[in-house]
């Protein structure tokens, strides 16, 4: 329909009674007319009336299409429709808002979740054409730093110079990378973490943003090293630390113990390219070796630790991106072997490859990570709305039967069908957009505790979980269509259901007559609900049930009195000759603290995402057979580090204070290892050869969990860390306290400051916190899970209920007549407890194989349980009959009070 | 939504353009009088339906109306035929021309 047409209706719709009345005067202006003609040949006035009448033809039925033709009668329709439906809701406030209390709840925890997805998985970064960005190497490991030698899938800084200086193929190639821990300011406030990266000087260029304050980084701020100390900071942080004052730049800032100029303000929503974890401040790459002491990584090779993002070349292709990038890196590893490198080498060279991908949305962690668990999400809540769903659909069709006869007065009066389901679909729209409209306040507060749930669930250094969920356009849409379908999903039903009537048995039929066929349609929805409830159930006990294996499965050693101290020697100052003297003097130092039962050091430690491993080991009196026999992980440990952590040394003995390594390397196995080498022989004495390193095992200790509680135990040695010539950067602390050792967090600290103020401690966190943390997204599904378990079972329930008390009620009569002819009030409660367990059971032998089919899908995610573990479905089993009893016993007491005499009568 | 159409429809959409074109200004009760008698009563017009045409005539925009007093001095709605409603009548006129006359020659033809 043309604009100006529609304009003109939808005016005239504004002011329907004017026109009417126009209308009116033309048309009796007509009549007047004619029939005045007719008394001039003759007629008397009132066959001279009628005739005209006859002659124009049906005056209403004119009225009404010239009506149709003037207005829009799908808004004016609609308009009546939804005056009619508000009307109709606001008679029934209790089953309004159960309804929408439960279908906010499901569309609510779905905009949730998709508002997780969407920030991770599929928004773009707010910068300038982002379809043409390009992220090449692993744009999973933006905070990854990798030493060691040259790679190829995450770059150092001669090879990042090297690519963006040789590449064709994109207008600009910037990097970026970690900081590794930010004292920001005077370096008191623990408690405030300041986010950063470093970039190279291009980076606002190549991402085409500009900022709102001050300027970015020039061209020449990455060229050479330590002569830049400038910054520039987020709108975040701008508001937060400085109060918007718009004379920033040229402010200071202390980082690290050097000085800086900030130098703008980037705009706001703007917070990086990596999605999950903002940045507060950016530095240019030429300042690496300020933020990071004693640790210039600018022109080493070995440290891979950049990612690049490049924007694409008018006209060039991803592909030829990747070809050409994948050969620049492949001709920079080669030089890098200067020659020297073996025909093997150089094979294996050759067949490195590169990600290249799509850097619309940026860089990121979290979304390799926690995919799978939003995923999880997901699926459950969109179950959770199905239920819902049906649970609305139930209700409606319940108050469908029991506005039978209004509905059936309304077609008698020569509504159409179609007319009568568009005024049922207009109430269920209705009622949609009210539980959209509280789903998306609900999704709000959800979104923001699921991204607070899921950052409190990484590990001990942090990954943060950090998105912005506020509602953009995509999540509204989203929001807006699942509204859309659930409207129609739960009204349909019902309202093609209680249209097909016949009228006049309808019109005539006592209300409480037997009708079971009405039923069917309730009958189906309980059912459908009661299998997805039992999938939701069973998914959310194999949860719970991995939960409770996680927390009481044995690590090996005591998860109640260990502390674990990280602290990072290397960024604090001390060169390596000095690393391990200091460590002796402050496991000293602390020992002596009150409270303290033993205090002992090691390289990686326990639950700190670190970890060392060779694949070269070659073991006295075993013959490899596969590569992956000559592989260990390992670990370099002071003395007593067994005893403070509590494990129990199965052979032999652990280090202590002195040991000799100048023939060989004393080292202790753990048993995995000891049993895989030696089988049952004594391993003791035994020589090992790593590389160049000969080692004599001195004992055996039993297995312990040090970095994941899920993946089973792998063989593991330990070397003593006092007499290694390695060169620690981090060292982790383990403080075994007389009792609870979170108390003691505040002593320990205080303690490291009176050793040495400048110290840098990333973490002091007792060791079961750290295993939570380990197993923190299953913590979160395990929660979450249960949470939405119960609210299904109680929707369920009510939904069980309002069926048997429905059809319990119209029974009235048939109730009746079976007590009056001797069925006495035990019978009645059986009869219809009956008919509510049947239900459960139907609902049962559907839902139970669904939901071994399911389990099936995240067993992966279970640890220590069976998807099809039996315990767990018997439960369900129980918890549904428990259920059906309790939704079906009062409807049930209800229908044995029955008086024969009053039902019959009625 | 969209109006439903017919020949009939069509042609009166025809029959009340021309009226107005050759007329000017007319109430709805002379267009259909007028119709009447130059059809010499063939045309047997269901007046009521006038109304409707004549306002969807007016929404695209082919005639206008204002409110006028009639010749026996009563409040009247006139209509008349616009600029874009003489382009349509010629319109409509050639199409009718072109189908009436393809007709006439089908049925002289005497196949």
């Amino acid at each position: 329909m043309p604009l100006r047409r529609f304009l003109l209706r939808l005016w005239s719709q504004s002011r329907q009674s004017a026109l009417d009345r126009q209308l009116e005067q033309e048309l009796r202006f007509h009549l007047e007319m004619e029939a005045e003609t007719n008394r001039k040949r003759g007629m008397n006035a009132t066959d001279a009336w009628s005739a005209a009448q006859r002659s124009f033809g049906g005056t209403e039925q004119i009225k009404e299409s010239y009506r149709d033709r003037r207005g829009l009668p799908m808004v004016e329709t609609t308009l009546k429709d939804l005056r009619y439906a508000f009307r109709a809701i606001r008679k029934s406030p209790g089953f309004t808002s159960i309804v929408v209390i439960s279908l906010a709840l499901g569309i609510g925890a779905n905009t949730a979740v998709f508002t997780l997805i969407d920030a991770v998985m599929l928004r773009s970064l707010p910068v300038r054409s982002p379809e043409e960005l390009v992220s090449v190497g692993d744009a999973s490991r933006p905070t990854a730093l990798l030493r060691g030698g040259p790679m190829a899938n995450l770059f150092s800084c001669p090879l990042y110079r090297r690519l963006r200086d040789e590449n064709h193929v994109f207008t600009g190639l910037l990097a970026s990378g970690q900081t590794g821990r930010l004292d920001v300011g005077a370096g008191s406030d623990e408690t405030e973490k300041t986010r950063g990266r470093l970039v190279s000087a291009n980076y606002f260029q190549v991402l085409g943003v500009t900022p709102i304050v001050g300027r970015t980084f020039y061209p020449d701020e990455d060229r050479a090293p330590g002569i830049s100390p400038v910054v520039v900071i987020s709108f975040d942080y701008w508001v937060n630390h400085f109060g918007r004052d718009p004379k920033i730049p040229g402010s200071t800032l202390r980082i690290n113990g050097s000085t800086f100029t900030v130098i703008g303000v980037a705009p706001p929503h703007f917070s990086g390219e990596v999605v999950g974890s903002p940045a507060d401040i950016w530095i240019p790459l030429s300042m690496q070796a300020l933020v990071n002491p004693g640790d210039a990584r600018l022109d080493r090779r070995d440290t891979n630790w950049l990612l690049c993002i490049g924007r694409l070349k008018p006209g060039v292709s991803i592909q030829r991106a990747r070809a050409e990038t994948v050969t620049l890196v492949q001709n920079a590893l080669v030089d890098y072997e200067n020659a020297a490198g073996s025909p093997d080498k150089l094979r294996e060279i050759r067949s490195e490859q590169v990600d290249i991908a799509s850097g619309s949305r940026g860089l990121s962690w979290i979304r390799k990570n926690d995919s799978s668990l939003l995923f999880t999400l997901m699926a459950m809540v969109g179950l959770v709305l199905l239920i819902a769903c049906a649970n609305a659909a139930n209700l409606l069709l319940a108050r469908g039967a029991s506005r039978q006869r209004e509905i059936s007065l309304r077609m008698a009066l020569g509504a159409g069908r179609a007319r009568v389901i568009r005024q049922l679909l207009t109430e269920s729209a209705l009622l949609a957009a009210a539980a959209g409209i509280t789903g998306v306040l609900l999704a709000g507060w959800g979104s923001r505790l699921l991204s607070q749930l899921a950052s409190a669930a990484s590990g001990p250094n942090p990954i943060p979980f950090e998105v912005d969920v506020h509602p953009n356009m995509t999540v509204l849409g989203f929001n807006a269509v699942i509204s859309v379908l659930t409207a129609i999903l739960f009204g349909l039903a019902p309202a093609l259901r209680s249209t097909r009537v016949d009228i006049t048995p309808a019109l005539k039929e006592n209300a409480r007559s037997v009708s079971q066929g009405r039923w069917h349609w309730g009958r189906v929805l309980v059912v459908a609900q009661l299998a997805l409830c039992a999938v939701i159930v069973t998914g959310a006990g194999l949860f719970l049930r991995s939960m409770a294996h996680l927390n009481s499965v044995d690590v090996g050693y005591s998860r109640r009195n260990v502390l674990v101290i990280s602290a990072d020697l290397a960024g604090s100052g001390y060169p390596p000759s000095q690393r391990v003297p200091v460590s002796r003097r402050l496991v000293e130092h602390l020992r002596s603290l009150p409270g303290v039962a033993g205090v002992t050091v090691s390289q990686n430690g326990i639950f700190s995402r670190l970890d060392s491993s060779t694949d070269i080991l070659q073991v006295e009196g075993f013959v490899p057979t596969r590569k992956d026999d000559s592989s260990s992980s390992f670990d370099q440990v002071g003395p007593h580090y067994f005893q403070v952590l509590g494990v129990p040394i199965k052979a032999g003995r652990e280090f202590d204070e002195r040991e000799n390594v100048s023939a060989s390397t004393p080292v202790v196995l753990n048993e995995t290892m000891a049993r895989f080498y030696f089988g049952n022989g004594d391993p003791l004495g035994k020589h090992l050869l790593n590389g160049g390193d000969r080692y004599t095992v001195i004992g055996v200790v039993k297995d312990m969990k040090e970095n994941s509680l899920k993946s089973k135990t792998e063989r593991r040695f330990y070397g003593p860390l006092f007499q290694s010539d390695d060169t620690f950067r981090t060292l982790n602390f383990e403080v075994k306290t007389l009792g609870a050792a979170a108390p003691m967090i505040a002593a320990i600290r205080r303690e490291i400051q009176s050793f040495d103020p400048g110290l840098k401690v990333s973490g002091i966190d007792p060791v079961n916190i750290l295993i939570d943390q380990d197993i923190g997204g299953d913590r979160v599904i395990a929660e979450l899970s249960r949470f939405f378990g119960v609210l299904v079972l109680l929707l369920v329930a009510y939904g069980l209920y309002g069926v048997i008390s429905y059809t319990t009620g119209r029974r009235t009569n048939e109730i009746g007549l079976r007590m009056a002819i001797g069925a006495d009030r035990r019978d009645v409660m059986r009869m219809v407890l009956g008919e509510t367990m049947m239900l459960i059971c139907t609902g049962l032998a559907i839902g139970l194989p669904a939901a071994m089919a399911v389990s099936r899908l995240i067993a992966s995610t279970l640890a220590g349980v069976s998807p099809n573990d039996p315990l767990t479905l018997a439960a369900v089993i129980l918890v549904m009959l428990a259920v059906g009893l309790f939704a079906g016993v009062v409807p049930a007491a209800r229908a044995s009070r029955i008086d024969p005499m009053a039902a019959l009568r009625e | 939504m969209k109006p439903k159409s017919d020949v009939l429809q069509g042609t009166l959409d025809l029959l009340v353009l021309r009226t107005l074109d050759v007329m000017g200004s007319m109430h709805g009760y002379g267009i259909a009088q007028r119709i009447q008698q130059i059809s010499e009563d063939v045309l047997q017009l269901n007046q009521g339906t006038l109304y409707p045409a004549l306002l969807r005539l007016e929404q695209q925009g082919w005639i206008q109306s204002k409110w006028g007093v009639s010749e026996n001095n009563r409040r009247a709605r006139y209509y008349s035929v616009t600029r874009s409603g003489r382009k349509q009548l010629a319109e409509e006129r050639a199409s009718w021309d072109r189908v009436s006359g393809a007709i006439k020659r089908l049925l002289e033809a005497g196949a």
